[in-house]
């Protein structure tokens, strides 16, 4: 998927795909009713209606605005931080997939309808309008991941190395905390504290027990470097971990890392899905990874070089490697 | 904190591990109050047996350069920076004795004469 096919289905293809399927029925079924069921209760029967302009200009705001969103991003020219077009499209797309979605169901559905009230909000109708918006949501985010972002223009750092004799394993360990996160985590200890006091309900304070533990414990990360490549455990949490293999890594480097590149701090990306992930918790000193299959990772901790140097000896010192082209 | 150990060097694991915890507490790479990572991650990645780390983690103990408690973990003394320097006098001071050919034995009694 180049950068110009992904700015095309963004604003272009998706776009037309979905205005033709929300407003498509309406300019070619012929006879239609005049009031549709709009709004419907709690047990599918309807309780309110619209006339076929009200529902065209309802589901046609949403549409539009969801597209502007889409449209916007496919167009916009320069990187944006990462995750954002994603994000933005994706969330855009969904919304105005879902527009769409109600506007062809509702008068595809009650086409053949004399009074409004005959009609009946079915699961059938409702999993679709949901599936659809899903899909179009999806499909926005997958297109906008071929565009550049800022974290691909991270400045370029050193690559450093050391010297690993036949047989001798090294390690690294590097700590890092946020006190962004610590200070949050003393917040919601002491509302849980007062929770607890005041005899709060059992399953607010237990929620709230929960949520200062992880804060408390995300707010630590632990990153290690050694022969089996890349570990990032937050605060002793069994999940999430990341580990990247030695094998599937390309290269370390040193960089100086900038929250703004990644739209703010935290756990931002995802190699599954965006292709780039980091553990951001401040500005400053980072290791970057480069893996073979092009995905990048970045984790921000203090005296990087080590680390880095590690496991660009430990690559370098794999057997069979194929160098990449 | 950066360690590393050559399976195949003379010097026992222990004995590599032990020095590199003395020169990291010397150089401040260590620094008083520090807590260290946990044995068990730093000998999965240098593919020790953990109890082998942890014996030379006890040797610093004894040596009074760190701290082991339980839930609390393993610390750097605060007296740390002072002591390894005498604790690298004192092997210095064993290892030129040995080679002079003195057994243990005359070597405590040398230091016995001197408290």
């Amino acid at each position: 998927m180049t950068e110009k096919t992904a700015r095309f289905g963004l604003a272009v293809v998706l776009p037309v795909i979905i205005a033709a399927v929300g407003f498509l029925p309406m300019l070619l079924i012929s006879d239609l009713p005049e009031r549709f069921a709009s709004h419907f209760d709690g047990s599918g029967l309807p309780d309110g209606s619209m006339t076929l302009t009200q529902l065209a200009v309802t589901t046609g705001v949403m549409v539009t605005i969801g597209l502007v969103f889409c449209i916007g991003v496919g167009l916009w020219r320069k990187p944006l931080p990462a995750l954002v077009a994603p994000t933005a499209a994706g969330t855009g797309a969904f919304v105005a997939g879902m527009g769409a979605a109600i506007a062809a169901t509702t008068v595809i559905g009650q086409r053949n309808l004399t009074d409004f009230n005959e009609a009946e909000l079915g699961a059938l109708t409702f999993v679709s309008v949901i599936a659809s918006a899903a899909v179009a949501g999806l499909a926005a985010g997958w297109l906008a991941k071929a565009l550049p972002t800022q974290a691909d223009t991270m400045p370029e750092g050193a690559t450093p190395t050391m010297a690993l004799a036949e047989g001798e394993r090294a390690v690294w360990v590097g700590d890092q905390s946020s006190a962004l996160l610590f200070g949050i985590g003393a917040l919601s200890l002491a509302v849980f504290v007062t929770m607890a006091v005041i005899g709060a309900p059992w399953l607010a304070v237990l929620v709230v027990a929960l949520a200062t533990v992880t804060f408390l414990a995300l707010a630590r990360v632990r990153v290690r470097t050694d022969g089996s490549g890349l570990h990032v455990v937050f605060g002793g949490l069994p999940w999430p971990r990341t580990h990247l293999a030695i094998e599937d890594i390309e290269s370390a480097s040193v960089i100086d890392v900038r929250p703004k590149d990644w739209g703010g701090w935290g756990y931002r990306g995802s190699l599954k899905l965006l292709d780039q992930a980091g553990v951001i918790y401040r500005a400053g000193p980072g290791l970057r990874v480069n893996l073979r299959n092009g995905k990048t990772f970045v984790v921000t901790i203090d005296n990087p070089e080590m680390g880095a140097a590690i496991l660009n000896a430990e690559v370098a010192r794999l057997p069979n490697q194929t160098t990449p082209a | 904190m950066l360690l590393r150990v050559d399976p195949s060097s003379t010097q026992s694991l222990h004995d590599q591990l032990a020095g590199q915890l003395r020169q990291l507490i010397n150089d401040g790479d260590l620094p008083p109050g520090e807590k260290l990572p946990p044995a068990r991650e730093l000998a999965e990645g240098l593919g020790v047996n953990v109890h082998t780390l942890l014996g030379a983690f006890k040797t610093l103990r004894s040596e009074g350069l760190l701290e082991m408690r339980r839930g609390r973990g393993t610390t750097v003394t605060d007296a740390a920076p002072e002591r390894a320097d005498l604790v690298e006098l004192a092997r210095s001071f064993v290892a030129e004795a040995r080679r002079f050919g003195l057994s243990d034995d005359t070597i405590r009694t040398t230091i016995e004469a001197q408290l």
